[in-house]
């Protein structure tokens, strides 16, 4: 067993640390999430060989990462709340008293190189950080890990109209933070 | 239907302008009740073609006309989040692809 981990650190390790860090874009929580996938697999010690070896980590893995996403957003309820209020995700900023845009939305330009695209995803990053925890939460688990809404509502125990609202508002908040630092 | 809102409705000059947090389990109420009265308006008029007729199945499912309502305002949210996203106009046909799964038909 001891064999089996080592190899399986030194083999799949950083495959995910680097999955886990796309979907939490938290060096320190991705190493915790990894850590406990580990110690999880020796724990269970439950690998049949159905599958490989990766996938049945990164199955364990992504259990992980839904749970620090969850416990993330039980515990900053507040500062969405701040968020909000500095209309950073305001709805209000969009349109107008009629309820029309007021600024048609804009495309935004797909980087062509792999410097652009570096320095897209650069800003991308820093605007899904600056999304109060909730929203992001569920953008990251909707647009990026394709969970479908059933499960999503699960886990966040919301409810599914709400779930929709939660992620338009995600996608504002994201366009307009993308406007203004890339477009 | 949704008593717990009537408060807010006999007073809308007051609630308009309030924000809701749908993330610490906030409803909008005018958004709430504007998808129930949707939903209303299509199963009286049967389009998209067949809604009216998942709305009775889902009534006689759950022995709960509001309930079953709830399963259409679902798919309804769902269809437009689905319009803003590719941003394309509101598609009926993925619209009753929803309904149906709802009834196990899909």
């Amino acid at each position: 067993m001891a064999d089996n981990i080592n190899d399986w650190l030194n083999e799949h390790g950083d495959y995910l640390y680097r999955f886990a860090l796309a979907r939490l874009r938290d060096p320190h929580q991705a190493e915790d999430a990894v850590q406990e996938t580990m110690l999880a697999a020796i724990k269970g010690n439950s690998f049949e060989g159905c599958s490989s070896a990766r996938t049945w980590l990164t199955g364990i893995l992504k259990h992980k990462i839904i749970d620090l996403q969850r416990k993330q957003i039980r515990e900053q309820p507040v500062s969405d709340l701040v968020d909000l209020d500095n209309s950073n995700t305001s709805m209000d900023d969009f349109f107008d008293s009629t309820g029309h845009w007021l600024d048609k939305p804009q495309a935004l330009e797909m980087p062509d190189n792999a410097l652009e695209q570096k320095q897209f995803l650069a800003v991308l990053d820093e605007c899904l950080g600056r999304l109060p925890q909730k929203l992001k939460a569920i953008f990251m688990l909707r647009d990026v890990q394709e969970l479908d809404n059933e499960n999503i509502c699960k886990e966040l125990e919301i409810t599914a109209t709400n779930a929709w609202v939660m992620l338009y508002r995600a996608r504002m908040g994201l366009r307009k933070c993308l406007e203004l630092n890339w477009i | 239907m949704h008593p717990e809102y009537h408060a807010i409705l006999e007073a809308p000059e007051r609630y308009m302008s309030q924000q809701y947090f749908p993330e610490m389990g906030e409803t909008n109420p005018f958004l709430h009740l504007s998808l129930h009265l949707s939903v209303i308006e299509q199963v009286s008029i049967n389009q998209p073609i067949g809604i009216s007729q998942v709305y009775a199945t889902l009534c006689e499912k759950h022995a709960d006309k509001h309930a079953a309502q709830h399963d259409l305002l679902e798919c309804l949210a769902e269809t437009i989040w689905h319009s803003q996203r590719n941003n394309v106009p509101l598609d009926s046909a993925h619209y009753l692809n929803l309904l149906n799964q709802r009834i196990g038909k899909a």
